[in-house]
């Protein structure tokens, strides 16, 4: 024995982070969960042994089988850690009919965004031609439909000497003109991505057809950065704040959009600390980590149960990356069909994943836009209308703790119709595209 | 057979329980796997599996029983798919430490990277011979392997963290029953 190698591995177990989170109490809820499952199945067995004919004659008119409903209450919802399958921890999202009746976010998790984001076609909106440069940080960011394009519209914070009223934070920038992107086919499109506010808060950019708008808010200023081709149709701040990257098919580039700086970037990079993207081949995804630069840094295999990803990916300041997923058939299998959700995946451990239900979130559902403190997501859930699947769309900004699985309301978003439907074309009314100001 | 777990009393028992060991239990699964963030995962995982049979384990050496679900969980093969290299995206992605704590830090990580150079299995072995005294066929018992296994692999293990830690004093195995 040396007594030496001992020392020096309970000196580095001292020192580690380890939790200081009761552990106890998730772990006696997901084996009771488990027992559940076990009795359920017991149970089923022997119906289906006793009744065989019977189930093979009907159940092709049978739904699905679905879980039991998380029940809400008038305090958080715990959704208690129900299961490990595939590689990640499994939570179940709160059925659409239940998301209304979902505890608010706690004042201290919320990034001051309101119970309602967004605003009708009549609304009057303070206009940063009448009021000039401010020195608040943005907390979102919207879009208004006017003539000929969008005005972005920023959500301010409480900041000294701003109003206290809710309606009163919007703040236009009327003398910025975004124009979509595919005027000439028939879905045209913004881009509005989860980082078109710099992590200062104080610095908006945009991507636009053949360059960046920048903007400072604390001087007013609107720089606009030529591109050298017309397609960059994405992009968004590094995570240090120093960079903005922005994309087309043919290239990359690094931008200061204020300096009107242009750099091409051949490596791979991203404008996020963290991508969740899915392999090439078969099913499956890989977590890339990325500096403050957004050059990558590292990469590692997450299990095979993802798919394609739905939106782009957000990452905390504990390195937690989240997206919204589509599931393999492996996992649709496990999982009674459900076939989306979000991902949650930390640089190391084990990943969680928010199951959506199977019936009403509409296909892509849920949207990765921000985290409202290290474990806690804020995402948007769409669902489709009760009176029609391809009627209005419901939106709202969830929250979901991943380590703990509680699931908050935060506000309700602006509503749109389905992809590809009729967007809501009234001048003055708001998108339902929603960036929120990412959290170091 | 009855399988439906316990009341409201073997609940608190269960967390009680717990609660006084849930730093040590973490401590281990820090040094099976050579991160806090997988230890927890680790430590949740055995704990779920504490729970289901604690109407049966509870007078029977539970924590002897959580630490071998700890042993073997950490070198199955889930869990080996399931590992990914260590980055130093991960170690970025922690709080920056005050000046007074980067000496400790570094400390850490260097035992991190050097425990990170074993296979979990190795990992497991010097947890069990170095930290816990078990002797080479308890450890094999333990791990569901034989000596001889426990005696190549602790080998294998200790030289590993001795040109990882070239100030530490590891020691030599002699190869014989402690």
């Amino acid at each position: 024995m040396s007594p030496e190698l001992r020392a020096e591995l309970e000196r580095a177990a001292d020192s580690a982070p380890l939790t200081g989170r009761d552990l106890a109490p998730a772990a006696w809820t997901a084996a009771r969960s488990a027992a559940r499952r076990h009795r359920l199945v017991a149970a089923a067995s022997v119906v289906v042994l006793a009744g065989t004919g019977w189930a093979v004659s009907t159940r092709l008119d049978q739904p699905p089988a679905t879980r039991p409903a998380v029940t809400p209450t008038q305090t958080a919802i715990d959704v208690l850690p129900d299961s490990i399958k595939g590689g990640f921890q499994i939570e179940y999202a709160v059925p659409p009919a239940q998301q209304a009746a979902l505890a608010p976010l706690p004042a201290d998790l919320n990034p001051e965004l309101p119970a309602r984001i967004g605003f009708d076609a009549s609304a009057s909106i303070r206009r940063i031609s009448g009021v000039g440069p401010v020195n608040t940080t943005a907390v979102a960011v919207l879009l208004r439909r006017v003539s000929g394009g969008y005005h972005p519209v920023v959500l301010l914070s409480r900041g000294p000497g701003q109003p206290l009223d809710d309606a009163a934070r919007y703040l236009e920038l009327d003398s910025v003109l975004l124009r979509p992107f595919g005027v000439d086919t028939p879905d045209p499109y913004v881009a509005l991505g989860p980082r078109v506010i710099a992590p200062d808060g104080h610095r908006l950019a945009f991507v636009q057809p053949g360059e960046v708008v920048g903007i400072d808010l604390r001087v007013g200023t609107v720089v606009r950065t030529p591109l050298p081709v017309s397609d960059a149709a994405a992009g968004g701040w590094t995570s240090g704040g120093r960079w903005f990257l922005a994309w087309s098919a043919s290239g990359q580039w690094r931008l200061d959009p204020l300096a009107q700086v242009v750099q091409p970037v051949a490596e791979t990079v991203y404008d996020g600390a963290g991508r969740i993207h899915p392999v090439s081949s078969g099913s499956g995804a890989n977590l890339v980590t990325f500096g403050a630069d957004g050059a990558a840094l590292d990469q590692r295999e997450l299990p095979p149960w993802l798919g394609d990803t739905s939106g782009d990916t957000v990452t905390s300041g504990a390195g937690w990356s989240a997206t919204g997923t589509f599931l393999s058939a492996d996992a649709q299998a496990e999982l009674s069909g459900a076939w989306q959700g979000l991902v949650a995946a930390p640089v190391s451990g084990m990943p969680r994943l928010l199951v959506a239900a199977a019936d009403g979130p509409v296909k892509g559902c849920c949207t990765a836009l921000g985290w409202a403190a290290p474990t806690v997501v804020l995402y948007s859930s769409a669902v489709a209308g009760p009176s029609s699947p391809t009627g209005p769309v419901t939106r709202r900004l969830l929250a979901w703790e991943v380590t703990s699985g509680r699931q908050w309301f935060v506000a309700d978003l602006p509503s749109g119709m389905l992809p590809n439907g009729d967007a809501d074309e009234r001048v003055g009314a708001a998108l339902p595209l929603v960036s929120l100001a990412q959290r170091p | 057979m009855d399988t439906r777990l316990a009341p409201r009393d073997d609940f608190a028992d269960f967390t009680d329980f717990v609660r006084s060991r849930q730093r040590a239990w973490l401590r281990t699964a820090y040094l099976l796997c050579g991160n806090a963030t997988e230890a927890e995962d680790l430590l949740q995982v055995a704990l779920v599996k504490l729970a289901r049979h604690w109407q049966r384990v509870r007078r029977d050496q539970p924590d002897a029983y959580l630490r071998r679900i700890l042993y073997r969980d950490s070198i199955s093969a889930w869990r080996a798919r399931s590992r990914e290299r260590r980055s130093l995206a991960r170690l970025a992605a922690q709080p920056v430490p005050t000046h007074d704590e980067m000496a400790e830090v570094g400390h850490r990580l260097d035992v991190e990277r050097a425990l990170a150079a074993l296979t979990p299995k190795q990992r497991a072995l010097v947890v069990l011979r170095f930290i816990e005294d078990r002797t080479e066929r308890e450890a094999a018992e333990l791990l569901g392997v034989t000596v001889g296994t426990v005696k190549s692999q602790t080998h294998v293990a200790l030289e590993k963290l001795r040109a990882a830690l070239p100030g530490v004093d590891v020691p030599v195995v002699s190869g014989g029953e402690r």
